[in-house]
């Protein structure tokens, strides 16, 4: 095949690395920049608005892209919008439940009477804590109390004067024990004994015995009676003191009653206040003198019952809440209920219930990690109870999974109206689609983030001056219109497509940051090209480790690879290595042996299960290529291997099929294949070269080793022709390409490829079928009907033996 | 029964009905013109033991109003509850006086003691008048010390009821 027969599948130039042109004003020609992360991100903006303006339950968001595209800033920015729109939700308050204070009561403000009731009700409080000692302190209640007292004793000692009187008329004493009484006869004023008794008159003794008998009953009576008028003192006292706390109170109480009567959950609570203030009036009486006083609820203590909880409070807000949780935890998502130490026990009321984001953002949006919200233990469950329910109910965790039985608060679940946005990567989306059931139902809007939008003349200018506005909110130093042009080549690499332009921000952060850095060490005042390709040149020297082992490696001749000479049955193909943060492309070498078989070609990566499955696939269907193809009416009598040498890892992609193929028509052919020359491709079952991955790293792996080895102008790769679109090569291999160093050919069929490997040409079926005389092809086909002879004859002659 | 050495003495004789507080005063005044040491002595009063050998007598409690036997035991036992109380009470007075008392619990019958403990002739015996009725007086009087009585009447704890 003449040199210049390959001139046709030359890729010009031009066409490796595809320049931007930006007007020279581009930078003053738009004062208002595009949001970063909207360039070319219609449908999934749309996608957003339309979540956040549906009103109806589960159309929550799940914004699909990977990390670094900026999906915080958009989503944030696009609720913001919305949420001044939605006007701001009320507020939310725990109080006390005096009938059942394990239920805390919810309570619901206009946004900012919520601070503005707690804030009267310590008012209330303080106002309290004086006038109801005063009242208690005053002349009016002591006077009151010792005239009730006075009463109830004289009651007592009334009854127990009439029995004393009686008792020493019947010459009865009447004697006290430490726990009760005893009655005594007593003659002479002395009590007399079992002696002196027997030695008076029967009549007497018998008087005796009768005057105590019926004294007995009486003062029986008269203790029975004790506890009853003790009572009746009792309940005077308290009626007394409810009257007095009632006064105290009824003021403070009236006014706040009057000032939320419209609010008839607030009033009601209002009215259970007053009466639990004056149901507990002589709690208010409490002094330190107390034996026990550590056991008896204390002022703070016995007050505090009327705080007000305000967990939910929008006083100072202007719009919808708009809350993003970094740290989704149950307690920090759900709501938590502290306690605190007392007496050595954890104790806890409603004043400890705390709200989580779900009740910060309720009325707005909630801003939420996937990744992290499923990594935290509960918190998924949790957050679809609340979505389905529309109620957050606060409450740990152990207690809603049913592993702890200890008594606690349970608050009254406060109703949820807020718009759930998920943020997370596209296969967590698809897992939780394929094994949550319910996940479609409470997130119907998928917002798909592009990774990369196309590199028209309208993105690319937003995306430029989008560069300018990083660099200037970074307080970086100003990029000049090259460098610009620089940036967006590289974003265009990036995206490994020259038409296209990467949308992940964080690396283009990355890249005008170190730019800058590179700008300032040289003392410039801003960024030109030279700082941009500085960056991107030192990065990728950074992580060059493993690639430079690699090239020494091929130069040292411990890899083997040839660069050139030709061989038969042997290709140099092309390897990506993705080390994460860096990739990087190298030759690999490639060998097939053929003889005659029955029709298999065998994989070795596969044999020994190193090769993936999309790797065998491929080898599969250049198996069935060849056959297709060659001696249609034989059976292919070829055992072929093909195998990818020094190679101790797993291989992977379909992208080697070419080369593979290459290798196996060049042992059946025994043309020698260039060894200069490099290629990647794969194939289908017609022999088409279809694109592949990671196009820029293979060309230029190989271009390391040969410019390492010396480039003489027979080195080149061949790649499929549609990956042309994708190339943006270094500008060091497009120089070498331009002068003639260096070639990358674009092929759109494996004949092609393999007449530039074998420098013969491939040959086309003719009328007569055949393949013209001393081409690829017909080589090809004579060595294949040549192992279909053999294989028959050989056949033929084991049946004969078989016969004898 | 302990060896008393016979030294300058104030002895305070009080029953459970001796309204102590009254006979105090004197006690402090002769302390104060004649240091010696006090010692109170409880003379005990028999009438819980002769009141629960009456066979019809019940304690009537104070929690319920159940009658229940007063038994000698329970008699000892009310004894001993309101020496106690006397106790108590002597031992408060004699801390606020800034004084030391002793304090002895004498059987009505056992002279022997009260000698050793008021024999001689330079010990003083303050005593409540109502004393002088009681058998115990015939004993005091025998003795060699110098009586001191002081007008009071007995002060019998009245049977009430407290309200809470």
């Amino acid at each position: 095949m003449a040199a210049d027969a390959t001139q046709q599948y030359h890729v010009q130039p031009d066409a490796l690395r595809r320049h931007c042109s930006l007007p020279a004003d581009f930078q003053q020609s738009g004062t208002e920049m595009a949001a970063a992360p909207c360039i070319g991100q219609q449908r999934a903006i749309d996608a957003i608005r339309f979540g956040i303006d549906m009103r109806q339950d589960g159309y929550n968001i799940y914004v699909l892209g990977p990390i670094g595209s900026n999906r915080h800033d958009l989503v944030e920015n696009l609720v913001a919008e919305q949420a001044k729109a939605r006007g701001v939700p009320p507020d939310w308050c725990y109080v006390n439940n005096f009938s059942n204070p394990e239920r805390p009561q919810a309570v619901r403000f206009p946004a900012g009477r919520g601070r503005e009731f707690r804030e009267d009700m310590r008012n209330l409080i303080g106002e309290m804590q004086l006038a109801i000692p005063a009242a208690f302190e005053g002349d009016d209640y002591r006077n009151q109390l010792r005239a009730i007292e006075e009463e109830s004793k004289s009651k007592v000692e009334e009854q127990w004067k009439s029995l004393n009187e009686r008792a020493a008329e019947e010459g009865i004493g009447v004697l006290q024990t430490p726990t009760g009484y005893v009655l005594a006869p007593i003659i002479d004023g002395k009590v007399i004994g079992d002696k002196e008794f027997n030695k008076l008159p029967e009549e007497k003794r018998k008087e005796i015995e009768t005057s105590i008998e019926h004294l007995s009953d009486e003062l029986q009576e008269r203790v029975e009676m004790m506890p009853k008028l003790r009572k009746a003192h009792r309940e005077r006292v308290k009626a007394l003191n409810e009257e007095v706390t009632e006064h105290a109170v009824s003021v403070q109480l009236a006014d706040l009653k009057e000032k939320y009567k419209s609010m008839p959950r607030v009033a009601g609570y209002l009215d259970e206040v007053q009466d639990n203030i004056i149901r507990n009036a002589e709690d208010f009486q409490q002094t330190e003198s107390q034996a026990l006083p550590f056991l008896s609820r204390d002022s703070e203590q016995l007050y505090s019952q009327y705080e007000v909880n305000l967990v939910v409070d929008n006083a100072d807000a202007d719009k919808a809440p708009v809350v993003y949780e970094s740290n989704p935890s149950y307690p920090n998502i759900i709501g938590r209920i502290d306690h605190k130490a007392e007496m050595g026990t954890l104790v806890t009321d409603f004043r400890l219930v705390r709200s989580g984001a779900l009740l910060q953002a309720n009325g707005g949006y909630l801003i939420l990690d996937t990744r992290r919200v499923l990594s935290r233990p509960f918190v998924w469950e949790a957050l679809k109870q609340a979505l389905f329910a529309r109620k957050v109910r606060i409450e740990s965790p152990g207690e809603s999974l049913g592993f702890v039985s200890t008594t606690t608060l349970k608050p009254e679940p406060i109703p949820l109206d807020a718009r759930i946005i998920l943020i997370g990567e596209r296969w967590l989306y698809y897992l939780l689609c394929h094994y949550d059931v319910e996940f479609s139902s409470l997130f119907k809007v998928a917002a798909d983030l592009d990774d990369d939008v196309e590199r028209s003349d309208d993105n690319v200018g937003q995306y430029a001056r989008l560069v300018v506005r990083q660099a200037k909110d970074m307080e970086l130093l100003p990029l000049n219109t090259a460098a610009v042009q620089r940036v967006i080549e590289e974003r265009a690499r990036r995206a490994e497509d020259s038409e296209r332009l990467s949308m992940h921000m964080s690396s283009l952060d990355d890249l005008i940051e170190q730019a800058d850095y590179w700008a300032r060490q040289r003392g410039a005042t801003e960024v030109d090209a030279g700082d941009v390709e500085k960056a991107v040149s030192e990065r990728r020297r950074r992580f060059s480790r493993m690639q430079s082992r690699v090239i020494d490696a091929i130069k040292r001749d411990t890899l083997l690879i040839d660069t050139s000479g030709e061989c038969i049955g042997q290709v140099n193909g092309l390897s990506v290595t993705d080390l994460g943060e860096y990739r990087y492309g190298h030759p690999v070498r490639i060998t097939a042996t053929t003889r005659v078989g029955t029709g298999d070609v065998v994989d070795i990566e596969r044999e020994v299960e190193l090769g993936g499955a999309i790797h065998s696939k491929g080898m599969m269907i250049l198996s069935s290529a060849l056959a297709a193809r060659y001696a249609p009416d034989l059976p292919l009598s070829l055992r072929g291997s093909v195998v990818f040498e020094q190679s101790y890892g797993g291989v992977e992609g379909d992208s080697a099929s070419v080369a593979e193929l290459s290798a196996l028509l060049s042992s059946l052919s025994r043309l020698p294949i260039r060894q200069s020359i490099a290629v990647t491709g794969s194939v289908n079952q017609l022999g088409r070269v279809q694109a592949i991955g990671g196009v820029n790293e293979k060309i230029e792996g190989f271009y390391d080793v040969c410019r390492e080895r010396g480039l003489d102008g027979s080195h080149g790769v061949i790649i499929p022709q549609d990956n042309v679109k994708h190339l943006m090569l270094r500008e060091d291999v497009v120089d070498a390409v331009r002068q003639g160093d260096f070639r990358v050919f674009a092929v759109r069929h494996v004949d092609e490829a393999i007449s530039i490997l074998t420098g013969e040409r491939a040959g086309e079926r003719g009328e007569d079928g055949n393949f013209p005389e001393g081409s690829v092809n017909a080589l090809v086909e004579r060595q294949l009907v040549d192992y279909a002879t053999a294989r028959k004859s050989f056949a033929k002659e084991a049946m004969k033996d078989g016969e004898d | 029964m302990v060896k008393t050495e016979m030294r300058l003495r104030v002895v305070l004789a009080v029953t459970e009905t001796t309204p102590v507080a009254r006979l105090w005063e004197t006690v402090l005044r002769l302390l104060r013109d004649t240091p010696a040491e006090l010692t109170a002595l409880y003379v005990e009063d028999d009438r819980w033991h002769r009141i629960a050998s009456l066979p019809f007598t019940r304690e009537i409690l104070r929690s319920g109003g159940v009658a229940v036997e007063f038994t000698q035991q329970r008699a000892e036992q009310v004894g001993r509850e309101r020496a106690a109380r006397v106790q108590e009470l002597i031992q408060k007075l004699a801390a606020e006086s800034n004084l030391k008392a002793a304090f002895e619990i004498l059987r009505e019958s056992d002279a022997e003691r009260l000698r050793e403990l008021i024999g001689s002739r330079e010990n003083i015996l303050v005593a409540p008048s109502f004393i002088s009725t009681r058998p115990i007086f015939a004993m005091f009087s025998e003795m060699n010390c110098r009586i001191e009585l002081v007008e009071a009447e007995e002060e019998e704890e009245r049977p009430a009821y407290t309200l809470p």
